[in-house]
């Protein structure tokens, strides 16, 4: 029966220490084991009895964590100092104090002692202030009983006082085979997992020490198109999948490393990631607790610089000049980019549509890894078109040997300033007033890059 | 040919149709930063990077008349608002292609058909002359020179060439002429186009008087057409001495067909065909409205030539003083198309008048205005622009209209896309002979005060809790605003330093019309 607990117990640490990779907490740790080493403790139970088992599972805890830098623990025991007629309710002693390097100290004080007496739970609980001795830490209490306490306290008051006291956790509480009632008084002090073999109180006790020595944790691979997570600086939305609700919004960073950095989100939920890159990329998130877990997104990006050869004085005409990007091909505008600004985006080959005077189509622009893809519009001349009446008619482009119209005159604007890209143009019109259709004119003018040229109609 | 050569012939070949003015792409090298034609470039700089270089083509002008070009770069231009285009020839030219085949010999009323037609074109032709100085007239004759039997399908000659005042030579030529032989219309009237002299200013018609049909196995409909396309000549008038209803038939797509069975009737029909083309052609275009009368107008139009393309008349449609579309006067030769500037334009094409008339063009304009108001926005601020799409085609750009701005439309389903931040989007028919009006609301504006360095995005909250990202931007440690719809948003920033996520900070707002939403960062 021995032979086969240890081999259990390596088989599971084997497990624990090639999968995935827990995160430690950087902060100080310090763990106060408080074992019940009362008489009840030498009852049989399945995988051996109970004291033998919750040794050997605290041997095996002491030595995956022992070498952790940050993390110290220590062992306070009750119950095994007078026998169980003695019925001491202050039978409790911190037997190997909190500290680094002592499992070999923890290891030997299991060997020495023997379950013999009561069960004074609360006594043992409410002495953590002395244990822990004020060390500003993050103070995680464990306990490990096979009953409630034997001097009728109450543990959750007490529980709760230490909390709110900032002395300890939450602590965790580790039953074995606890009785209905047990079970009862003692889930409000902390968190109650009772167990009812050597299985079930083993992987019980690690997830209680993984839960207060290592941190859930998210990473981000925004890869490049060479796999590598080398995009960052955009803000990511997490949508609870339930709801659908915004939980975090966190712009992506690069920590001095150069890696992503570590993003703290709650296990509670599973998450619709929205990376806002344009077009924004989605991936699912499902964070394992007590691990690093890492998504990797494809986001790979490059730049557009859309400019104006060139400045102009009239700002407010060349403003107006903007790009519109569309996947080539498709209608959907993923964005509107301004006239001298440079923008990111997903990689791949887009359609541009810029609203000069006359638009301007690109197709097949293609946004490479890390580059700039720049596109420069010529300077447009300004035209002033200044108008002794009010007038109808339209400046067109010759295209394909056609009249295009591009721009309607504003009946009732007396003067109209308009940023024309370099080119040669027709103005059509006539007075509003004009009772003979043989008042229109006709003008072809030209427009030079730059220049400006004033029409007085 | 690299993978670059490659993609740049692509953009050359999708980019051209959108953009008319001269252009052309060629790959960047060295220092040829200047070279003819409007030019997209791709260089590679430093970083590997691909540019789209638009540049002008005055750029080696620019380069070597620099000082000139700067001292040009602002004039000021009057425009003559009375030039017109109105069509009048100097002169009118009309040439008799005159049927000498054997029939012709056959009498006719009183004397034999070919002797009627000597007699009655002297008199017309010497009547004329005495009223109107700009006319000159010659006279074409085939089936002459060779009996039927010699089957002689060249058999056409240009008997008196064009000339003031020659009627008297065109009685004495025709009076040494005796019918005889085959009908080679077509090829008489192909000969005939070149019978005129050279001369854009003057109007062109043949007058061809026959008494059969083709007999040498031409097409005269074939070559009529193609001289009224290339604009040579009106389509030729056809009178008819006694010619049979197939005849007829044939002649229908010739031209206008007169038959004649009498001296008095050939008279008439032939004075008629002068007179037409030396009146004057007009051109009413009437534009209907949903009831079929001719009530739109100020839309421009241009008239194009059928055959060649070519820009013809540019006016804006206007009414006259009785509110009826004003008369044009068109050159009668050559076939019209006719383009209407509404947005998208309607075109009616082979467009033929019938000379000396006042001729109808009417088009069923559904016409639509569109406007689309926001109190605050104008062009002098750079408000947004709204971008229509027909829904049928939304890939491309109908038009870009601005805030406050009417604009003519087709009835139809159009989409507009607002450059709003963030953009509206708009699905919606528009009702022709209505107002189409939308109501953008007034901007509200977000003032940022920042002291250092961030990276920004603004979000908006949409239904079901979604966040679209509306700008994304840097603040460079100084305040800004940006003008945005009303809404409620999320501002969420990250100083620009510091490499923590964790840093992330997220201001909510709302924004209201006309009012100022400031944050401290």
């Amino acid at each position: 029966m021995r032979r086969k607990l240890i081999l259990y117990v390596l088989a599971t640490g084997l497990v624990w220490l090639t999968g995935a990779r827990p995160v430690f907490a950087q902060e100080r740790t310090r763990i106060l084991f408080v074992l019940d080493a009362s008489l009840s403790m030498q009852s049989h139970w399945k995988g051996g009895n109970k004291w033998e088992v919750a040794c050997h599972s605290l041997n095996e805890i002491a030595d995956s964590i022992g070498q952790i830098p940050h993390i110290e623990m220590g062992l306070r025991v009750l119950g095994h100092m007078f026998p169980q007629p003695d019925m001491n309710c202050h039978d409790s002693r911190l037997e190997v104090p909190i500290d680094s390097n002592n499992v070999a100290r923890i290891k030997k004080k299991l060997e020495e002692i023997h379950p013999k007496g009561i069960t004074p739970l609360v006594y043992a609980i409410e002495k953590a202030p002395e244990d822990f001795a004020g060390v500003p830490a993050k103070n995680v209490l464990i306990v490990i009983t096979d009953g409630e306490d034997a001097c009728d306290r109450d543990a959750c008051g007490v529980s709760l006082m230490l909390q709110k006291n900032n002395i300890i956790l939450r602590p965790f509480i580790i039953g074995m085979s606890l009785d209905a009632e047990s079970n009862q008084s003692l889930s409000c002090a902390g968190k109650l997992v009772n167990t009812n073999n050597a299985t079930e109180f083993s992987a019980a006790l690690k997830d209680a020490v993984m839960d207060a020595i290592s941190k859930t944790t998210l990473q981000i691979n925004l890869n490049d198109q060479n796999g590598k997570p080398t995009e960052t600086d955009v803000n990511m939305s997490f949508y609870d999948t339930e709801t659908g609700m915004v939980r975090y919004n966190l712009y992506h960073s690069l920590n001095p490393r150069g890696l992503p950095d570590t993003l703290n989100i709650s296990p509670m939920f599973k998450y619709k990631l929205q990376v806002h890159t344009i077009p924004p990329v989605y991936a699912d998130v499902v964070l394992r607790k007590n691990t690093h877990t890492v998504i990797n997104i494809s986001a790979p990006q490059g730049y557009l610089n859309f400019t104006l050869q060139g400045t102009i004085s009239k700002v407010a005409a060349v403003e107006r000049i903007k790009c519109l990007l569309h996947r080539a091909g498709q209608l959907e505008t993923l964005n509107v980019q301004r006239i001298n600004t440079k923008t990111k985006y997903l990689t791949g080959t887009y359609d541009l549509e810029v609203t000069t005077l006359p638009r301007l189509t690109v197709k097949n622009v293609k946004i490479d890894q890390s580059k700039t893809t720049d596109v420069q519009i010529p300077a447009p001349g300004i035209l002033t078109l200044n108008k002794g009446f009010e007038a109808y008619g339209a400046i067109f482009v010759v295209e394909d040997g056609k009249m295009k119209k591009i721009y309607d005159l504003r009946l009732k604007d007396r003067q109209e300033t308009l940023a024309l890209q370099p080119g040669k143009y027709r103005l059509v019109y006539r007075s509003k007033n004009a009772r003979t259709i043989h008042t229109t004119v006709d003008k072809e003018f030209d427009i030079t890059s730059g220049g400006s040229l004033s029409l007085k109609l | 040919m690299d993978s670059s050569d490659f993609f740049i012939k692509q953009l050359n070949s999708q980019l051209i149709p959108s953009y008319r003015t001269p252009f052309s792409l060629k790959k960047r090298e060295g220092n040829s930063q200047c070279q003819g034609g409007l030019q997209i470039y791709k260089r590679d700089l430093l970083l590997a990077s691909n540019t789209y270089y638009l540049k002008n083509k005055l750029c080696s002008l620019l380069r070597m008349l620099l000082p000139v070009l700067i001292l040009n770069t602002l004039y000021s231009i009057s425009v003559n608002a009375q030039q017109t285009q109105v069509y009048k020839p100097n002169v009118s030219r009309i040439l008799f292609v005159l049927d000498g085949s054997g029939s012709m010999k056959q009498q006719y009323d009183k004397a034999s058909k070919f002797e009627t037609a000597k007699q009655l074109l002297f008199k017309l032709i010497d009547s004329v002359e005495h009223k109107n100085p700009n006319v000159e007239f010659a006279v074409r004759v085939f089936g002459f020179q060779n009996p039927n039997t010699a089957h002689n399908c060249k058999d056409s000659k240009l008997l008196i060439p064009f000339a003031k005042n020659n009627a008297s030579k065109i009685y004495s030529e025709l009076g040494h002429i005796t019918p005889q032989g085959m009908s080679p219309i077509a090829y008489s009237i192909l000969q005939g186009a070149g019978d005129f002299p050279d001369d854009a200013r003057s109007l062109n018609s043949i007058i061809l008087i026959t008494d059969g049909e083709e007999t040498c196995g031409g097409d005269p409909c074939k070559v009529s057409k193609e001289l009224l396309a290339k604009k040579i000549t009106l389509k030729p008038f056809i009178v008819g001495l006694n010619v049979d209803s197939g005849a007829y038939e044939k002649y229908k797509c010739m031209g206008t067909f007169i038959n004649t069975s009498s001296e008095a009737s050939f008279y008439n029909a032939v004075g008629v065909i002068i007179s037409q083309t030396l009146n004057t052609t007009t051109v009413q275009i009437n534009l209907l409205d949903q009831n079929g009368n001719p009530t739109v107008t100020n839309i421009p139009f241009t008239l194009y030539d059928h055959y060649t393309g070519k820009i013809e008349y540019n006016f804006v449609h206007t009414m006259n003083e009785k509110g009826n579309p004003d008369t044009l006067y068109l050159d009668p030769v050559g076939i019209y198309d006719l383009e209407l500037h509404t947005f998208p334009s309607i075109r009616k094409e082979n467009i033929e008048l019938t000379p000396g008339k006042h001729n109808i063009i009417a088009l069923d304009v559904p016409v639509a205005d569109m406007d689309i108001e926001c109190i605050a926005a104008s062009i002098a601020s750079n408000s947004a622009q709204a971008l229509v799409r027909p829904k049928s085609n939304p890939v491309n750009i109908l038009s870009v209209q601005d805030l406050n701005g009417q604009g003519k439309y087709l009835a139809g389903d159009y989409k507009l896309e607002i450059l709003t931040s963030p953009e509206i989007m708009i699905d919606t028919t528009l009702v022709p002979y209505a107002d189409n009006n939308f109501k953008i609301p007034n901007y509200g504006t977000l003032s940022l005060i920042a002291g250092e360095n961030y990276l920004a995005s603004i979000f908006l909250e949409q239904q079901g809790g979604k966040l679209q990202m509306v700008e994304t931007f840097e603040i460079n440690g100084k305040n800004e605003s940006h003008n945005m719809q009303p809404g409620k948003y999320r501002l969420i920033y990250k100083p620009k330093k510091n490499y923590h996520s964790e840093s992330t900070r997220t201001q909510q707002f709302i924004v209201d019309e006309g009012k100022t939403v400031v944050l401290n960062l």
